[in-house]
């Protein structure tokens, strides 16, 4: 066994690398670690420059991605099913009355009927406004509540342009008027599964409809537009701070398809907090 | 920490590659196993415990690893294949004509490196076993088995 051990001291201590060898690979190895102290702050900031620049270029479709508001076309029934996940915060114990339907109160005047100023007071919530409705009011359209707490409600403005028009027998060769109606909907945490005031439903498109996707570079998002009656009537809906937009614009007397197209998209551009 | 590598490179270099060389029986495959195992020492260095006779073992264990994954490689099996045995061990011809390494290159790996920690590095079976990630009586079979073997081999040679 002595002999062994010995003979395998002997012949195993001759097994080894040359001093300068083993140096030169004790510098490299240094070294590498130095290489990629210098490397990898390279690396990363490529990497950041890069994630930066899909950013930039993709960034209507990376918006899109995290909109609330999905739609899908469904060739077979010749139907858009619209959907949103969108769940607001607002405050719940606001004092807004559940109604169905508006009607007039003893004055003859409709109830529930709000100023945009009133109604953010009343929900702590920030709305859309479009200088296209000019000063008129909000209203109530529909309210439903859980245990008491907002689970869901929607409200309504409208607003028709040069509607002295409408009164006058003979109208100019170039008339035209506008109705916008726009409302806005929200389900919130207290909503239960039977509730489905945030949108959820399917659109039937029609013979001479036609569908786009518009990105509002105001308000940096996606909206579906539909257009139909040879574009001269249109629907956008859309989520902003989990609230869903809609809108009905019509348009009467002289314009044409390229106009109409123009002026949604115009409108849609002039909506801010 | 670049000093405690340098310590430890200057300390264990060849004992690492002498278990590579165990393994591979070739030298220019041994230099490069050490060279991958002390990069993953440096790597490692400050995860490691302050305990010279442990980061020793973690470097046989890891050498071990990196030599059976050489051996496994379709690049090593074609290598081996298609090149003599003699002219692989030709550079360190005085080394290869020391008894022993002839009868231990005639032997498997599996004897080898029992042998290589048993009779070199002084490991017992227990030390061994944790090592090569062996049973303790696998080592213990192996050890009995190498020694009739090169005893046998050396007295033919």
């Amino acid at each position: 066994m002595n002999k062994l051990n010995k003979k395998t001291k002997e012949v195993f201590n001759k097994i080894k690398i040359s001093d300068s060898r083993s140096n030169e690979i004790m510098t490299e190895i240094l070294d590498s670690k130095k290489k990629s102290f210098i490397l990898k702050p390279i690396i990363i900031s490529c990497f950041a420059i890069m994630i930066c620049m899909i950013g930039i270029v993709y960034a209507e479709e990376i918006v899109s991605t995290f909109n609330t508001f999905r739609f899908k076309m469904n060739d077979k029934k010749g139907a858009l099913d619209m959907y949103s996940d969108a769940i607001a915060e607002i405050d719940y114990d606001a004092n807004i009355p559940e109604a169905e339907r508006e009607s007039l109160d003893k004055n003859g005047k409709y109830n529930n009927y709000y100023s945009y100023e009133d109604l953010e007071g009343l929900l702590k919530i920030k709305l859309l406004k479009s200088s296209y409705f000019g000063n008129n009011l909000l209203h109530q359209r529909t309210t439903k509540k859980v245990n008491n707490k907002i689970a869901a409600a929607s409200f309504g403005i409208e607003n028709f342009t040069n509607s002295n028009l409408n009164s006058q027998t003979n109208l100019p060769d170039d008339w035209k008027i506008e109705f916008f109606n726009m409302s806005f909907s929200f389900k919130t945490k207290f909503a239960t599964e039977d509730i489905k005031e945030n949108y959820s439903y399917s659109f039937f498109t029609g013979g001479d409809s036609q569908t786009e996707e518009y990105y509002i570079k105001n308000l940096k998002t996606s909206a579906l537009l539909i257009f139909t009656n040879h574009s001269k009537h249109c629907i956008v809906k859309f989520d902003y701070d989990n609230i869903s937009y809609f809108f009905d614009l019509s348009f009467f007397g002289n314009w044409d398809s390229d106009s109409t197209h123009f002026r949604v998209e115009e409108i849609l551009e002039t909506l801010s907090y | 920490m670049d000093d405690l590598f340098i310590e430890l490179f200057k300390k264990y270099h060849n004992d690492v590659y002498r278990l590579a060389y165990g393994y591979t029986l070739n030298f220019q495959d041994a230099e490069d196993i050490m060279q991958q195992t002390f990069i993953k020492l440096y790597k490692n260095i400050n995860k490691l415990k302050q305990d010279e006779e442990y980061t020793k073992k973690w470097l046989f264990k890891v050498a071990s690893n990196q030599s059976k994954d050489l051996l496994k490689s379709f690049w090593k099996k074609k290598k081996t294949n298609c090149e003599n045995f003699d002219v692989i061990i030709s550079n360190k011809q005085n080394l290869e004509k020391e008894d022993l390494i002839q009868a231990l290159s005639k032997i498997d790996k599996k004897y080898r490196i029992p042998f290589y920690l048993h009779y070199y590095e002084g490991y017992n079976a227990k030390e061994i076993a944790k090592i090569m990630k062996l049973s303790e009586s696998a080592v213990k079979s192996r050890l009995t088995r190498v020694k009739d073997k090169i005893k046998k081999e050396m007295e033919i040679i």
